[in-house]
């Protein structure tokens, strides 16, 4: 599932928080939001942005 | 969190500028070219990039108290104009001698309540758009939470 949080303080200054995407993909959850509402002034990453992105493909779902 | 990104508000959009006006009890009047001020500049705040005093007081669109006061006078007016510098949208152009004779109590100073109340109209919007489940809740200090999920 993915979340994006928004906090719009009573300055207008507005943060928001990418959440269960790991890896720089994260940006795409909420590059369109950025864009919608103005000028991307900082971007921090948090440590999950540094995990790296993994496809798990069990046994069960090769056919023949 | 894998980021955090904080934003700093453009105002590019009428449609949501007139959700977000009717919000703090103003009505978007589209096409209306002057707006309600003193008149005449006493040059106490500096003009933004691009303008000149013989701007003020002409707009494209204007943002207006909607109802009629028959008593004192009437709240001044604001003044939606394109930005002359390198951000793209509109300014919001007003006098806030006096609050503006009531206009500052619904709009905040500096227009800070209409702006936030723009940054919202806008995250619904675009996070309809984009299929998003939209969660919104105020926090204790004024401000507007959103949690969107898809």
């Amino acid at each position: 599932m993915e979340t994006v949080l928004v906090r719009i303080g009573t300055d207008a200054r507005v943060t928001i928080q990418a959440q269960g995407v790991t890896g720089p993909g994260c940006h795409d959850l909420t590059r369109g939001l950025e864009r919608a509402l103005g000028r991307t002034v900082a971007d921090r990453p948090t440590p999950e942005f540094f995990q790296e992105e993994s496809v798990h493909v069990g046994n069960a779902a090769r056919g023949g | 969190m894998s980021h955090i990104a904080e934003i700093e508000l453009d105002v590019t959009d009428l449609e949501t500028l007139a959700e977000a006006a009717a919000r703090v009890g103003l009505e978007l009047a589209l096409g209306q070219r002057t707006y309600r001020w003193f008149g005449q500049s006493v040059g106490d705040y500096p003009l933004p990039h691009g303008f000149t005093v013989d701007d003020l007081g002409r707009c494209e669109h204007a943002l207006r108290v909607p109802e009629p006061h028959p008593r004192g006078a009437p709240p001044y007016e604001i003044g939606v104009v394109r930005r002359r510098d390198e951000r793209p949208g509109y300014l919001l152009l007003w006098d806030s001698w006096l609050g503006g004779y009531g206009l500052e109590a619904r709009v905040g100073k500096e227009c800070v309540a209409l702006r936030q109340q723009y940054a919202a109209a806008m995250t619904r919007r675009e996070a309809a758009r984009q299929g998003f489940a939209i969660h919104e809740q105020s926090a204790e200090d004024g401000s507007i939470l959103f949690q969107l999920v898809r």
